[in-house]
């Protein structure tokens, strides 16, 4: 079972996402934040309290208070430790290549997703997400 | 709300910047002038008192009494907002002190003697063209013929009043100094104060140009993040698939809609930023480029609908990335809109090699619809839709020639109706390798 964590400041989007991620993976569990001050917050809580990291993360760019690249930022020091099996996404509407390549050069990130997300995004998410489950209970 | 407000007054916009570049002009020249009549007054005295202790006394009397009085008349002008006649008094202030000299010095000493202050007759003409901008501008073409006319006049005519003893050998070298001296000063600091404006002009653009791509930035996020979640909220309806036909059908026409006015908001933000931004160039990997719009198109299209790559020799190449992404899209993008998915193997097929001048060369084939020989001739123009499926914007083929102009590459495109599209691009290498 998969746990998706949605960090979106626009609701529709929130709500859309959501229920395009229950329809096409129904096992998962998705929580989502508004903000992602909020979504920081909480991470860092996890990590304090060594609790169980979501396995995804979908995070937009274009957010108030704090874009996607400073949340990026933050997950950074943690991709090598607690944060080590999150997979991060961005998902954005921005058309520019230079935001694509920005994402794309944090070693950590697993794609630069447009909005909406759609079947085939979401099942190339799931996927990725059961093969990475599969090898490490493999290594378990 | 606000921005596409702004967004959408687009004259209103233009006008404001036009008006703003127009008012640092006149801004400038009225400094300009303000400060050549306090120049004017500081010259004047000095100029006077180095007369007076030569007991040039008439030359003296002259230069305080035709100036002082024109100086603080033009000032008082200025103040009141009557900048042309400010502007007019002071140069006329300047040009008759001058004349008056060159004329007492003929008459008292000669003619051809004391010539030499003519040459403030240059830093005049280039202060002239400087101190009238925006709509006083044509004043300034006037009076800088004017002083041109005038100039050519006083040297060429031989009017003089007396004939006097001529001035000796040291006053006519104090004199020549002094005018070339001053002359030249005034000249120097007015082709600096030019260089320094137009620096500033520079500036200026290259500022709202970087506004205006964060503008058009904001807006293109902000116009499709509504229009985007109509798009998924619509495929969420789909995927529930009630048992309406009716009902699907408005859903998939909505969509289709949707899909259609996304794609004209990308070009619209394509053409904007390729018309405005300069040429980046970076090295990077075609195939690679290609394979992600590939990956990117992957569900748009039916299984089999098959994307091909052939390549000769290595595909890096040295151009504007974003710009070449453009092309790419665009074109992969149309063979993908117009397959035949009634075909056995639509593809399309990428190849990318060199030609005899080391141009990277780029040549989009596919077996789709195929545009009709009356057709070809228009497909790069402007809102120019081949079809009337209703798919395309009649932007894209437009901003890929506009791009290619740009970075001076070639385009050529071949076609028959119902067999497919052949597109050849060529693009110039700039010291790659």
């Amino acid at each position: 079972m998969n746990n998706y964590l949605l960090v979106e400041d626009d609701e529709i989007f929130l709500f859309l996402h959501e229920h395009m991620i229950k329809i096409f993976d129904p096992t998962a569990e998705v929580s989502t934040m508004k903000s992602s001050l909020v979504a920081v917050q909480y991470l860092d809580d996890l990590i304090r309290n060594g609790e169980k990291m979501p396995d995804c993360i979908l995070v937009d760019l274009n957010m108030p208070e704090m874009n996607g690249f400073q949340f990026l930022e933050f997950c950074s020091p943690h991709m090598n430790g607690p944060m080590q099996h999150v997979h991060v996404y961005m998902v954005t509407s921005s058309l520019y290549e230079s935001d694509r390549e920005k994402a794309l050069s944090y070693s950590f990130i697993k794609g630069f997703k447009e909005k909406p997300l759609s079947k085939q995004v979401v099942d190339e998410i799931a996927a990725l997400l059961k093969e990475e489950s599969g090898s490490q209970s493999c290594m378990d | 709300m606000s921005r596409l407000k702004d967004f959408l007054n687009i004259d209103g916009s233009l006008q404001r910047q036009g008006g703003a570049s127009e008012s640092i002009l006149v801004t400038k020249g009225n400094q300009v002038h303000l400060f050549l009549l306090y120049l004017a007054g500081v010259y004047m005295i000095v100029f006077a008192l180095i007369n007076y202790y030569y007991d040039d006394k008439v030359v003296a009397a002259i230069v305080n009494v035709c100036s002082l009085p024109f100086v603080i008349l033009s000032y008082y002008f200025f103040k009141r907002g009557w900048t042309i006649a400010s502007k007019l008094l002071n140069l006329t202030q300047i040009i008759i002190v001058i004349i008056l000299i060159f004329l007492v010095t003929r008459s008292q000493y000669g003619p051809n003697n004391g010539d030499s202050i003519l040459v403030f007759f240059i830093p005049v003409f280039i202060g002239t063209m400087i101190v009238f901008q925006g709509k006083e501008k044509k004043f300034g073409y006037i009076f800088a013929f004017c002083i041109l006319i005038l100039m050519s006049f006083l040297i060429l005519s031989d009017f003089h009043l007396g004939s006097d003893p001529a001035y000796t050998q040291k006053q006519i070298q104090r004199e020549l100094a002094l005018n070339l001296i001053g002359a030249a000063i005034a000249t120097i600091m007015e082709v600096i104060f030019i260089l320094l404006v137009s620096n500033r002009i520079d500036e200026e653009l290259i500022k709202t140009n970087r506004e205006l791509d964060n503008f058009v930035y904001s807006v293109s996020h902000d116009l499709r993040s509504p229009l985007l979640s109509v798009k998924g909220l619509l495929s969420l309806m789909l995927e529930r698939k009630s048992g309406d036909e009716a009902l699907n059908q408005y859903l998939g026409m909505a969509e289709k809609s949707v899909n259609h006015l996304d794609d004209t908001i990308r070009e619209i933000l394509a053409y904007s930023r390729n018309s405005r931004l300069g040429i980046s160039m970076e090295t990077f990997d075609l195939k690679t480029m290609a394979e992600q719009i590939f990956a990117d198109l992957r569900f748009v299209v039916e299984d089999n609908f098959s994307f091909r790559i052939e390549a000769d020799g290595s595909t890096e190449m040295l151009s504007d990335k974003s710009r070449v992404n453009t092309i790419l899209r665009n074109m992969i993008g149309n063979a993908v809109k117009y397959r035949r998915p009634d075909i056995a193997d639509p593809y399309v097929l990428l190849s990318l090699g060199r030609n005899a001048k080391g141009d990277v060369t780029i040549t989009i084939a596919d077996n789709g619809e195929g545009i009709s020989k009356d057709k070809l001739e228009k497909v790069f123009d402007m809102f120019y839709r081949g079809t009337s499926t209703g798919q395309g914007t009649g932007l894209g083929l437009y901003i890929c020639r506009e791009i290619l102009n740009k970075l001076d590459g070639t385009i050529r495109i071949q076609s028959d109706i119902g067999r497919g599209t052949t597109i050849a691009i060529s693009l110039p290498q700039r010291a790659s390798n």
